[in-house]
């Protein structure tokens, strides 16, 4: 250690400890004068600590970043800081540092842990990640061509608009080869909705929706195969004129077809109950059924990406296992949440919220909407 | 006879739609790309054009804006078929009076030649 008037009440070893310590560590003074700088922090200017002791800590360090300059004056006025990830520059060379600022009596100390490491780490992490979002976002749409013409020669070998289909055993070949399809297809979509709206290229048209109307739709177009299983389906309205909510028309669609249709896929015997509950804020929506139901372990992970906690229920109910982790990011997206309560054999409750035109959650969500369209303008 | 141009650059599928359409009753032409697809428009104007995006030489945006040129071409109705989706290029050619846009992969052959009989009978 290098104190400028020699003068010490601790022993000597501490001196040293400060010395071999491998982060950086420097003192100073109200004058902003260098009182202790140890053998790490001088490495870093090339420099022994003799060289840089008694000089202005604010001349030594805006060399590497002007903007020392801030973290060295809220130490000055009294203030501990604490900066990640802070750029320096040592002529030419390149050091990240999470610094730290704390005030001591009479002087100043800032401590600088090297990270340009864990930096350079994180940001490989991050342009791998972006290689692998591309990847299968190309992947994924070269894969719908080929889709697209096995689904649709099957599809007219099927209607025998090409001739009889000889015997009911290659007709029910047929139609397990195009029930295939059309789930590798769902898989593809869903893959590709998944890296749009991770890569925040999914677009949202925010608007007021009329809540009840579009319940009424999607249920309507259950209710065949609801009468076909023998499972009611209700919608419970509220009692009052619902106020508008703010959402994606297209968005609030997929989500209500997500939960109604995991519903009629779980669900053998009984009902399935839509319920539209307005609160103070927000409008809740549930998607109540009478089906297997959830252990509790598994309702944690339901809304996890790739997660199919009921996948060995039935073989022919298969899904992605993304789409309530799709819901749940597009509700995210426009200022809601999601949830679900369940219990074994009694039935489910999945519900996701939306907020009211012009509430604070719905200002917020469409103001977020819009710095992410600006930060990718033409992006395919 | 109505006349559908299929501007589609893979063979899989322009040759699923084609069929699909003759079978239906209409003459159809196919052009593999925006450069052999603006000749044919040009050489032989049909009652509607079935149009893909992403396609070598001359891609379905440049074919839109040059039929809107055209005062021969500009009221032939379009039908974009393509694969993708959400991307500003379908924006663009929404907003320049396509007819109708369609995601190829959601749809079977029968519900392509549904949407030509909304504009040919």
């Amino acid at each position: 250690m290098n104190v400028e008037d020699g003068s010490s009440d601790l022993p000597k070893y501490y001196e040293d400890i400060v010395d071999i310590a491998p982060i950086g560590i420097l003192t100073f003074d109200y004058e902003e004068k260098i009182l202790i700088i140890n053998q790490q922090m001088a490495y870093y200017f090339s420099k022994s600590p003799k060289e840089l002791i008694g000089k202005n800590v604010k001349v030594v360090l805006s060399e590497i970043n002007p903007e020392i300059l801030i973290l060295i004056d809220a130490v000055k006025n009294r203030r501990s800081i604490y900066e990640e990830f802070f750029g320096a520059d040592f002529s030419g060379n390149k050091y990240f540092f999470n610094v730290k600022g704390v005030v001591l009596p009479e002087q100043g100390l800032l401590i600088f842990e090297n990270v340009t490491g864990i930096k350079e780490y994180q940001d490989e992490l991050k342009s791998i990640d972006k290689a692998k979002n591309e990847f299968i976002s190309i992947a994924s749409h070269d894969l719908r061509t080929p889709i697209t013409a096995i689904r649709g020669y099957l599809d007219m070998v099927l209607k025998e608009e090409v001739g009889v289909i000889a015997t009911p055993k290659m007709k029910e070949y047929l139609e397990l080869a195009r029930t295939g399809v059309l789930r590798l297809n769902d898989l593809v979509e869903d893959i590709l909705s998944v890296s749009r709206i991770e890569q925040k290229r999914m677009k949202f048209n925010l608007i007021g929706l009329d809540l009840v109307q579009l319940v009424n739709q999607i249920v309507m177009q259950y209710s065949a195969e609801a009468q076909k299983k023998g499972l009611g389906l209700y919608i419970t309205k509220p009692t009052r004129p619902l106020l508008s909510v703010q959402g994606d028309i297209n968005r609030v669609s997929e989500i209500l077809t997500n939960f109604i249709g995991n519903a009629m896929k779980f669900t053998k015997k009984g009902d399935i109950t839509i319920k539209i509950i307005p609160r103070d804020d927000h409008v809740r929506i549930d998607c109540l059924d009478t089906g297997i139901g959830i252990s509790p372990e598994d309702q944690k992970k339901v809304f996890q990406k790739f997660i199919q906690v009921n996948a060995s229920a039935s073989s022919q109910s298969k899904g992605t296992g993304l789409g309530l982790y799709i819901s749940k990011m597009m509700t995210e997206k426009m200022g809601g949440r999601v949830g679900v309560s369940s219990s074994i054999d009694k039935g489910s409750d999945f519900f996701f919220t939306l907020p009211y035109m012009g509430s604070k959650e719905a200002i917020r969500a469409k103001e977020e909407i819009k710095k992410e369209a600006l930060a990718q303008p033409d992006q395919k | 006879m109505a006349k559908i141009l299929i501007i589609e650059d893979d063979p899989l599928i322009n040759k699923m739609y084609s069929e699909k359409l003759s079978r239906d009753g209409y003459e159809t032409e196919i052009a593999q790309d925006g450069i052999e697809g603006m000749k044919k428009l040009k050489a032989n104007p049909p009652d509607l054009v079935i149009l893909d995006i992403m396609m070598p030489r001359m891609g379905g945006v440049e074919v839109v804006n040059e039929m809107k040129k055209d005062t021969k071409l500009e009221k032939i109705p379009i039908i974009v078929l393509s694969n993708l989706s959400e991307s500003p290029d379908i924006e663009k050619i929404k907003k320049r009076g396509v007819q109708d846009y369609l995601v190829k992969s959601d749809l079977d052959p029968e519900d392509v030649s549904n949407t030509v009989k909304k504009y040919l009978g």
